[in-house]
């Protein structure tokens, strides 16, 4: 009897991984259940990035240290919130253009991109006041986001030109 | 992020490149973008304009054809000198400078256009001569901004309504002090009623660009008694100022054969011993 027991449990207890096993099988490449939600691909486009924080339309700000070139993210819209580069440079979002704030949608099987980071342009912004010729140095990202480093040592420099001939040059002073 | 404020010298006027430099390691390339700028001689007369306006003021009326004009110019270039010296003296950088030059220039302009041209509206009525004034020093204001080349943007139209709100202060001071004066010509009277209702319109214009600006930007300050307070002190530091550069008009303006009757006659002021006589 005890021998008949032992027997009958085993098979039990076989039969039962058994199921579980042509189960898994069975669904293995379907469509993930209400209770796996499902996720989608966001392709960064850009380098040096060491932080980059989302927001999604629930609100919540999705952070990622050192991202690849491809976030895996659950379904949904996000956009960009902040990024930091090697070096300290920051994008904070008041320094992202309007095009960057717009909503990206993550789905299933369509991959979205989303450009941001190096290689960075280093532009000068001019404008006249009076006399004076301001120069505003700006540095930008691939999709036309500003930087700010997080240090003010080593400002960058420039040249002014008339032709060849050089007429002017500085460092420029932190504001 | 970062700016740098370049005094252009006059043999650099012309086609500029700028270029800028950093080392961003991995980032991008030392070497930034060159920026074309087009430098044209005529930015390196400040506020040309103005200095263009003065001399037609002072030419185009016959009535400003005689020597006596040029005392005008003393208390043009008076403030305009004692400006350069109290500039060296602020805690501002070049380009804010730049701004308070453009601010006082277009006052001692604007005030100066005044007195060369002011007297044609003394022979109509106090309405008419308020309006004609108040067109002048705003527009000699308005001209004042843009020849400074700050462009035709929002920060120009806060730097147009700003000084046109203290230019107005000194023809609404002339005409308070007038008015006060009910007729009579006291020297001493005059210039502290002037000066009172000067800096007393400079105050009140303050709280108007205040609510004028919240208004068209549809955004109002929390902390409004403590915006409130800075507003009185701007009001009362920028209306002392305007008084001094008025001053200097009556001061001058006074002693002259040619403004003393100009100014009595559009103030409706008689002397005890002259009689005001409108110029042509």
């Amino acid at each position: 009897m005890s021998d008949l027991g032992k027997s009958s449990s085993g098979l039990f207890v076989g039969a039962f991984l058994g199921a579980m096993l042509i189960y898994a099988c069975a669904f293995a490449g379907e469509a993930p259940s209400e209770d796996s939600p499902a996720t989608g691909e966001l392709h960064i486009e850009g380098g040096g990035i060491t932080n980059l924080t989302l927001e999604s339309e629930q609100g919540q700000h999705p952070r990622f240290s050192a991202p690849g070139e491809i976030l895996t993210l659950p379904a949904g819209k996000y956009r960009l919130s902040e990024v930091a580069l090697e070096g300290g440079y920051t994008c904070p979002t008041y320094l992202m253009p309007k095009e960057q704030g717009q909503w990206i949608t993550v789905a299933p099987g369509q991959p979205a991109t989303l450009k941001v980071g190096a290689p960075l342009r280093q532009v000068v912004r001019v404008e006249r006041r009076a006399r004076s010729m301001i120069l505003n140095y700006e540095l930008h990202g691939q999709a036309g986001e500003r930087y700010v480093p997080a240090t003010r040592s080593g400002p960058p420099t420039f040249v002014v030109y008339k032709g060849e001939r050089e007429v002017a040059s500085g460092d420029f002073e932190y504001g | 992020m970062c700016s740098y404020s370049w005094r252009v010298p006059f043999h650099a006027c012309g086609e500029l490149k700028i270029v800028p430099s950093n080392n961003l390691g991995a980032l991008g390339p030392t070497k930034g973008e060159p920026t074309l700028y087009t430098w044209h001689w005529y930015y390196c007369v400040p506020g040309m304009a103005l200095w263009i306006v003065l001399v037609l003021a002072m030419g185009v009326p016959r009535a400003n054809r005689t020597p006596g004009v040029l005392l005008i110019l003393v208390p043009v270039l008076g403030v305009y000198v004692v400006w350069l010296g109290v500039a060296r003296l602020l805690p501002f950088g070049a380009s804010d400078n730049e701004v308070f030059a453009m601010m006082v220039l277009s006052l001692a302009v604007g005030t100066a256009s005044l007195w060369l041209v002011g007297h044609r509206f003394a022979d109509g009525s106090w309405l008419k001569m308020l309006i004609g004034a108040l067109a002048v020093a705003v527009g000699v204001a308005f001209v004042g901004t843009l020849s400074f080349g700050f462009g035709l943007g929002g920060e120009t139209a806060q730097f147009v309504f700003l000084v046109s709100i203290l230019t107005a202060a000194v023809v609404l001071g002339y005409a308070l002090a007038g008015w006060m004066l009910r007729g009579r010509y006291r020297p001493f009277r005059l210039i502290v009623l002037l000066s009172l209702g000067t800096i007393a319109v400079s105050v009140v214009g303050m709280f108007l660009l205040f609510a004028v600006w919240s208004a068209l930007s549809g955004e109002w300050p929390s902390m409004l008694v403590q915006i409130l307070i800075y507003l009185l002190i701007a009001g009362l530091v920028m209306g002392t100022c305007v008084t001094l550069i008025s001053l200097s008009f009556v001061l001058i303006g006074l002693r002259s054969r040619l403004f003393r009757p100009r100014l009595l006659a559009c103030l409706r002021l008689q002397s005890a011993t002259e009689n005001p006589v409108p110029a042509a």
